[in-house]
């Protein structure tokens, strides 16, 4: 499971402050996080002379149950902005699915497809299968989810360990 | 003959196959391990597909995916290489039952070559000469004694389904005999799963002769001129030569003729090689390998043939062209097998820091190694295989003597030391060595 996370920037020695970096209002909080909200960055922590900012971003609520329709996670845009909250601990994190054999990736059971971006989708879930030698391996989500990309097409020849899905897990 | 071919094997082998798949304009698949990935062989091939992770268990003996592999990328046959799945019977079963052509003889051939102790007792009731010894697996060490006891010792026992000399021990005395059949039977269990053992008398010093054959599916069989791998080392060949300098033209008939009738006998059907003992004027068969060997390019210098092209013509159902009077030895050649190994023999993993090879007249190099190339832990230590020939023994002695001393190597301990050192000895020189010539060396 990879946790995208913004690099942390450790504290260094501390410089003596500079007259004109020392105010946290000479930094563009507000800017800051308004980046911040447009990705997928979890956490920020930034120090410079006596000061230490620790940015966290609130949990992504994730509907689940929902039909194909694809659900996108970006609500209101101050719902993904970081807060100034240190408890509050990121909630979700991006993970990538590999083919487990070599085979025929399927997201379409028959002309139903059974995959899509923005898809929610339960733990456990089948999302996709590999066809190695006539059985097939199936590709599940191990928590509750949302696809964000998908990496191969449907009935696309796929070795093992190959890159098949990108989702977003839900740790709630 | 075939349109695509799976090659079912990694390094040098690999490579190898796919450079004469190219030539006879066949299309070549590799497979890789995820640790493989980078491997030179990989992108020679026209196209290749991981197949696992690092453990060779996961991805090259792993048969389902090698099979689904070929299929995905419809192939129309597999090459096994040597090792891994070469000598597997079943795996050239599934691969028939799935409508790919294996490259190597059939299964009931490979199942056959395998039971060592089947394949000896089928060929003394042919009359061929064999070590004495048990008929058959023996089922205990009380059976072994008695073994022994007929035959005299020395004795060396042997795992069935061995190779490589592991599950394998010689036993000098009668009070040894009970542990040494215990540990070789733990060893071949471990090694092969299938602990099954088998006796035989223990030749002093023999040389280990092989003879490279060549038979077609209408039952045509050639033979070509043999190489000398009696240097070895833990029961490994290190170098090996060809023509050997210890037989003269009538054994060297005598063991051509009767390589082809083992051939023959169990219907073999691809290249091949019968491996004998030969003590003096006197010989033993002791196995015939199913496959293509490390050591095939010696026998490809001495007559001018390449051996993995008429493997795959055999394979796609061609006749065996060659008539044995057009098989002759055109020149002398040795092969040096450069490890990366300590001077114990145990292997060493690492990246190869610099890896500079020779060239020039007279050389020909065997790898899919590179500069910045990792030797990993999972797989044989081999770096590559150097290969000379001239008109007569000294020539290619004294050309491997100089491309030996071109390599260069960094980041891993090789046996370059241990091969210059044969290549100087007054014995070797001479050409006289057994098997016995490495212990006897330090």
């Amino acid at each position: 499971m990879v946790k995208k996370q913004l690099q942390k920037k450790k504290p260094a020695a501390r410089p003596k402050p500079e007259p004109a970096a020392a105010s946290a209002a000479d930094l563009d909080l507000k800017k800051i996080m308004e980046v911040l909200g447009k990705t997928d960055v979890c956490e920020f922590e930034y120090s410079r002379g006596d000061m230490h900012i620790v940015l966290k971003k609130e949990p992504v609520s994730v509907i689940l149950g929902e039909t194909e329709t694809a659900q996108t996670e970006s609500g209101p845009a101050e719902k993904n902005l970081p807060v100034l909250d240190e408890k509050a601990c990121a909630q979700t994190c991006v993970k990538t699915l590999k083919s487990p054999a070599v085979g025929i990736f399927h997201i379409s059971d028959g002309n139903t497809l059974i995959a899509s971006v923005g898809k929610k989708i339960k733990k456990g879930q089948r999302i996709g299968w590999v066809n190695s030698m006539g059985i097939n391996q199936e590709i599940m989500a191990e928590k509750n989810s949302k696809i964000t990309a998908i990496l191969c097409k449907d009935r696309e020849v796929v070795e093992w360990g190959q890159k098949l899905f990108e989702i977003e897990e839900n740790n709630v | 003959m075939f349109k695509k071919v799976l090659v079912a094997n990694r390094g040098e082998i690999a490579l190898r196959v796919i450079r004469a798949l190219r030539e006879m304009s066949v299309k070549s698949v590799a497979v890789c391990s995820e640790a493989d990935k980078n491997n030179f062989y990989c992108g020679l091939a026209d196209d290749c597909i991981c197949i696992g992770p690092a453990p060779a268990a996961s991805s090259y003996l792993n048969i389902s995916q090698i099979i689904s592999a070929a299929l995905v990328k419809k192939c129309d046959a597999v090459h096994p290489g040597y090792g891994f799945l070469a000598e597997n019977p079943h795996f050239a079963e599934i691969c028939s039952s799935y409508g790919l052509s294996f490259i190597g003889p059939s299964p009931e051939t490979i199942a056959l070559a395998g039971q060592k102790a089947e394949i000896i007792d089928l060929v003394k009731r042919k009359k061929i000469p064999v070590i004495p010894g048990s008929k058959g697996v023996v089922a205990n060490a009380a059976e072994a004694k008695k073994i022994a006891a007929g035959i005299k010792y020395p004795v060396i026992i042997k795992a069935t389904a061995g190779g490589g000399g592991k599950g394998m021990r010689i036993v000098r005395s009668e009070k040894d005999i009970e542990q040494a059949f215990e540990l070789a039977g733990t060893e071949a269990k471990n090694a092969f799963s299938d602990s099954g053992l088998y006796v035989e008398k223990y030749i002093e010093s023999p040389r280990h002769i092989e003879i490279q054959v060549a038979a077609d599916k209408k039952g045509k069989v050639v033979f070509f001129p043999e190489r000398d791998c009696s240097i070895q080392r833990n029961h490994q060949k290190v170098l090996e030569e060809g023509p050997s300098p210890q037989i003269n033209s009538n054994l060297r008939k005598k063991l051509g003729e009767t390589a082809c009738r083992v051939a023959k006998l169990i219907n073999y059907t691809s290249v091949g090689t019968v491996e004998f003992l030969v003590s003096k004027d006197d010989f033993y068969f002791m196995e015939m390998n199913a496959r293509i060997q490390v050591e095939h390019p010696v026998t490809e210098l001495v007559s001018d043939i390449d051996l993995v092209k008429m493997q795959i013509a055999l394979a796609a159902g061609e006749e065996l062209k060659l008539r044995q009077d057009d098989i002759k030895e055109i020149c002398h050649s040795v092969e040096c097998r450069i490890n990366s190994e300590d001077e114990n023999y145990t292997p060493s993993a690492g990246t190869l820091e610099k890896l500079i090879l020779p060239g020039g007249p007279g050389v020909r190099v065997d790898t899919a190694m590179t500069s910045g190339a990792e030797i990993s832990p999972f797989y044989d230590s081999m770096i590559a295989k150097i290969i000379t020939y001239g008109r007569n023994r000294t020539e290619a002695i004294m050309r491997m003597q100089r491309a030996l001393m071109e390599i260069k190597i960094e980041g891993v301990t090789t046996n370059i030391k241990l091969h210059q050192k044969i290549l100087k000895n007054e014995n070797f020189i001479k050409g006289c060595y057994t098997t016995d010539f490495i212990g006897d060396m330090k």
